[in-house]
């Protein structure tokens, strides 16, 4: 009767564990997506604070700000670029230890899953000979 | 097919990796290669109408204005004029815009091309990475249907012969358990490094000798040399059914010969570092002997350290020195997606 009780309880600790891992993975594949945009914009910036060091001082800048272009000072768009930049390389770094956070953890998990699941197959092997 | 004799093991490639799960790697790395392709021809499209738009560019300033026909909406047109032809508004990305000349917006959109290649430029090492990949998986499965064999021997076989008993086997295949697990990844580069490096002092040593022998002087270096000689003499039984049996001599070993004018005054020196090496070099090949021949072209050794076997590496016949290659980049390629490529957004110019 006991050991049909542990045996219960085993189950149940595994599936608690099993959706946690779930959760870990889906977390992981967010930040996985979060992290290729960010990538891209920071390419995109790259390429645009390239560009605008290339300009000459007196060369007109604007920004699309919803339907129209607004005119912007070239200095103020190379600082606003810049600190985009740097934001978003800010937040890549958050991201990429997000992940390595969320990677450690997904492999206890399994590991403890694992571990789990050897027990619940001893004890079934157990019940099954007796 | 013999049956398994008493020392060593054949066993079927085939039940290490089944066939179908070869060909279902296969299978996942063509489709990989598929998305990639899919990505290039999007940034060959980019860069087409990159090229297209640079060509307009160079020859809308040719003339003062240009008749065109204005789309109004989707499916209206009117006549119009094109004026100011030498004035481009161009996109920068991220929302800013800045006003250029001609050339000067020629000279934005060739930056980006060039960007543009460089990403297809890796696209494509990315791509030919899948298909070395792709033809290996391949390989395998291929040679698992035709049923190869992976041949094992034991490596120490006057204690293997020794420990005949079946009690003496179980004890010993705890201990290779666990041996050969460590030996398995971090004493291959070491034995590697060992191995090369002895093979090159023997043949600085050959040279040794034979110089020796020409600058017949009869001085003291000669007797210095003879040292060498008899320090040669002793690990060479050792080096040498250790080359045949284990070395394949590979070609680039074959090169350093010629490196061998080594200078008469030069010799102390060189007697010196031989002295050394020639003991690290015994060592080394001793303790090298078995298990080194045999980069098997197989992912895991490892797999099979369980049986009760001592770490003896493996012998496959039909091995490609492409298979080689492959096994060493395909562990983190395949087991961790690709980067994303940051894209350039050419469509929104």
């Amino acid at each position: 009767m006991s050991s049909s009780m542990a045996l219960r309880d085993l189950q149940r600790d595994l599936e608690s564990k099993a959706n946690d891992l779930a959760k870990i993975q889906k977390d992981i594949a967010k930040d996985h997506q979060l992290r290729k945009k960010y990538t891209i914009q920071l390419g995109e910036n790259e390429l645009v604070l390239k560009e605008l060091d290339l300009l000459e001082e007196e060369a007109n800048v604007y920004k699309l700000i919803g339907p129209v272009l607004v005119k912007q000072d070239l200095a103020e768009a190379n600082a606003n670029v810049r600190k985009r930049i740097e934001y978003i390389s800010a937040e890549l770094k958050r991201v990429d230890a997000s992940i390595h956070d969320n990677e450690g953890q997904q492999n206890s998990k399994r590991e403890a899953m694992m571990k789990l699941q050897q027990r619940l197959q001893s004890i079934q092997a157990g019940k099954a000979k007796a | 097919m013999e049956p398994p004799q008493t020392k060593g093991t054949v066993t079927p490639l085939a039940s290490l990796f089944s066939e179908q799960e070869a060909r279902k790697a296969a299978s996942y790395v063509e489709e990989r290669i598929r998305e990639k392709r899919e990505e290039m021809n999007r940034l060959q499209g980019f860069v087409d109408e990159n090229d297209n738009l640079i060509s307009l560019v160079k020859k809308l300033p040719e003339k003062l204005h240009h008749n065109i026909m204005v789309p109004f909406g989707k499916i209206a047109f009117f006549p119009g004029r094109l004026i100011h032809t030498n004035e481009c508004l161009v996109f920068l990305g991220e929302n800013y815009y800045t006003d250029r000349t001609s050339k000067q917006t020629v000279d934005v959109l060739r930056r980006r091309d060039k960007t543009l290649q460089s990403q297809i430029h890796s696209l494509k090492a990315e791509i030919d990475d899948f298909q070395t990949e792709a033809s290996f998986f391949a390989n395998t499965a291929s040679e698992a249907a035709e049923g190869v064999l992976e041949i094992r021997e034991e490596y120490e076989e006057e204690e293997e012969e020794d420990s005949g008993t079946v009690l003496q086997r179980g004890v010993e295949k705890e201990a290779s358990g666990v041996t050969g697990g460590e030996a398995g990844e971090g004493e291959d580069k070491d034995d590697e490094f060992a191995r090369i490096m002895s093979r090159l002092n023997e043949l600085e040593m050959e040279e040794e000798q034979e110089e020796g022998e020409d600058g017949d002087d009869g001085s003291v270096e000669e007797r210095e040399l003879d040292v060498v000689k008899g320090l040669g003499d002793k690990t060479d039984d050792n080096g040498i059914g250790y080359e045949e049996s284990v070395l394949e001599k590979p070609q680039y070993l074959q090169k350093d010969q010629p490196r061998g004018g080594i200078p008469q005054q030069n010799a102390e020196t060189w007697r010196d570092f031989q002295a050394t090496s020639a003991v690290s070099r015994s060592k080394a090949s001793s303790s090298v002997v078995g298990p080194q021949k045999i980069e098997s072209p197989i992912q895991k050794p490892e797999a099979k350290f369980d049986t009760n076997k001592a770490f003896t590496g493996l012998i496959v016949e039909h091995t490609h020195n492409l298979e080689t290659n492959t096994h060493g980049k395909m562990q983190p390629s395949g087991s961790q997606p690709s980067k994303p490529v940051s894209r350039f957004k050419a469509q929104r110019r």
